[in-house]
């Protein structure tokens, strides 16, 4: 008797306890999403200068980048030196749930940003003048910042061989 | 000097209000560009500069104007030079959820019936409330929920018919089966349609198809015999993302869906690009859509005869393919046929409009007729007896309205 009663406590208590951890540990890695605005793009590529980078248009919506995101955590986990960037065409108002998503995911520690332009069209424009906003779309810069940019979600293969050339 | 400044100005206001309605009419008779009043009667923008019109029967122009917590509708008859005083139609605050591939919709049946349509965020992002008025707005209906399962199903891209007995068709994507697919990838959902005709009438959901891509708007139009037909970009094998056909039958069964169009798009993506249909009286369905294929890629038109098994080819390339030509409309009138399309050159998104006079066999040049700056709707091709209206609403400009039958 004594044990069935004490079993249920004992399991409250270690729920608590884990839960409490990881709220603790989810604050701590929570890598809030940056304001993409006119010019942001162009920052953000010149900070990995002379480095390969990826980076990853996406929408919390979309249900092909949610599928995409294991694959980039796998190449994530595999090459944490390779800087991946995650921006969101959200509007910022979404901030919070493109956060939840990418910590959902396992990518919140990624450098992420969201949309901050009303006028999403011209920031598009500025990044790629010739994507017409499907998503996901991703540029893959060489060490020289040659870019190359895929419409859609690719396999592991697809990404190794693009981070190989 | 400031004194002199602030005359100039006053005087320059009153040219204005003297030259504005001249200014106004002669745009109208010449089909030149008829710019209405870009704000809201109280001065609030529409929320994302998206506004819904349609013609009423007896040539009154209604358009639905929403805030982020609210719809509202208004009238004008004098062509959108001015319009009436709001009329609301959520009396509870919600959240609106729209966006330009999933724009709110009013239309006005031949009884006079107002119908709308409008997205808010619940227990589930995004779905779909439908609300009447009989009484020229001055009350509507409770809005109700379209979709049975809204609570744990996203429902959205809703397409709205009224045929000529009032009976409304609603059409929308729903992610109630899911939206990944093992063998054709991820966002693909299912079609479904419910009927409304009475003011009791449970709107019993019902499955048309599954394979539709999630992202891009279906579109829908009334054949002559008053049934509806639906245009889709379906996720076909192997993930392909090309266009097809489905028909409500005289038996009242849907159709299979016919591939009408084969751009060979294979992409795991949301395009947010979907593609626009009308009908002629004859039965020629006219067709325009947007592709990233391997056979071709932009925005295209063709037409066919029966239903997507014979569709005209090649199809009819539109736009400069330098300023990523889009989201494209198509309205039949008798043998008219005229498409508008968007066009973006970095800083502003402009609108480009091309007709046929022999139902799609030839074409005029294509013009360039409307500019704004800002986030923007798509554009809209509405009938109003015999004459051809462009809309466009945007953030910069409110909403734009431009008869286009001479052009």
């Amino acid at each position: 008797m004594t044990k069935t009663t004490s079993m249920p406590i004992f399991k409250f208590l270690s729920t608590t306890l884990l839960l409490f951890f990881t709220v603790v540990v989810s604050a701590n890695d929570a890598n809030e999403p940056k304001s993409l605005r006119l010019g942001s793009y162009q920052e953000l590529v010149a900070k990995h200068d002379t480095k390969p980078l990826v980076v990853v248009f996406w929408s919390i919506t979309c249900a092909s980048c949610l599928k995409e995101m294991a694959t980039i955590k796998e190449i994530h986990l595999e090459q944490p030196s390779l800087p991946i960037v995650m921006v969101s065409i959200d509007d910022s108002a979404e901030a919070p749930a493109v956060l939840a998503t990418l910590q959902d995911k396992g990518l919140s520690d990624l450098e992420s940003w969201v949309f901050a332009e009303s006028n999403a069209q011209r920031l598009r424009y500025e990044i790629d003048s010739n994507w017409y906003g499907e998503i996901p779309r991703l540029y893959f810069f060489d060490a020289d910042h040659k870019r190359r940019g895929i419409s859609g979600k690719i396999s592991k293969a697809d990404w190794l061989e693009l981070l190989a050339n | 000097m400031f004194k002199c400044s602030k005359k100039k100005t006053s005087l320059q206001f009153i040219w204005f209000f003297i030259l504005a309605p001249l200014l106004l009419t002669a745009c109208q008779s010449t089909g030149k560009t008829a710019s209405l009043k870009p704000y809201h009667d109280h001065g609030i923008a529409a929320f994302k500069g998206i506004i819904a019109t349609d013609f009423a029967p007896d040539g009154t122009l209604w358009r639905l104007f929403p805030t982020d917590k609210n719809i509202f509708v208004e009238y004008s008859t004098d062509l959108g030079r001015s319009f009436s005083r709001s009329f609301k139609v959520n009396s509870k605050k919600q959240k609106i959820n729209i966006w330009a591939e999933n724009p709110p919709i009013i239309k006005i049946s031949r009884s006079g019936r107002i119908h709308v349509l409008y997205y808010a965020d619940e227990d589930q992002r995004a779905t779909t409330y439908f609300s009447y008025s009989d009484d020229q707005g001055r009350t509507f209906s409770t809005p109700i929920l379209v979709s049975d399962e809204a609570a744990t199903a996203m429902h959205y891209m809703d397409q709205m018919l009224v045929d000529s007995t009032g009976k409304v068709y609603f059409f929308w994507h729903d992610t109630r089966h899911g939206r990944h697919d093992p063998k054709l990838g991820s966002g693909v959902v299912s079609l479904y349609y419910t009927t409304f005709d009475s003011v009791n009438g449970r709107l019993e959901n019902q499955k048309i198809t599954g394979g539709i891509c999630s992202c891009c708007r279906t579109a829908t139009a009334l054949a002559p015999n008053d049934k509806p037909v639906i245009l889709a970009r379906m996720v076909l094998e192997k993930g392909i993302r090309d266009h097809a056909l489905i028909r409500l039958l005289d038996n009242n069964q849907w159709s299979k869906p016919i591939q009408a169009i084969t751009d060979d798009w294979r992409v795991d993506a949301c395009p947010e690009h979907g593609p626009a249909i009308s009908i002629d009286d004859q039965g020629r369905s006219h067709l325009v859509w947007f592709t990233l294929g391997e056979q071709r890629q932009g925005i295209f038109y063709a037409h066919t005869d029966d239903y997507g098994h014979h569709v005209s080819h090649p199809p009819l390339a539109l736009g400069d393919p330098s300023q990523l030509p889009g989201h494209p409309a198509v309205l039949a009138i008798g043998n008219r046929v005229y498409l508008a399309w968007q066009e973006f050159d970095g800083e502003q998104t402009h609108l480009v409009v091309q007709h046929s006079h022999d139902r799609g066999a030839s074409w005029s040049h294509r013009k360039q007729v409307l500019s704004a700056p800002g986030r923007t709707a798509h554009p809209q091709l509405i009938q109003q007896n015999d004459n051809a209206y462009l809309i466009w609403s945007s953030e910069g400009k409110g909403l734009q309205l431009l008869a286009i039958n001479n052009d």
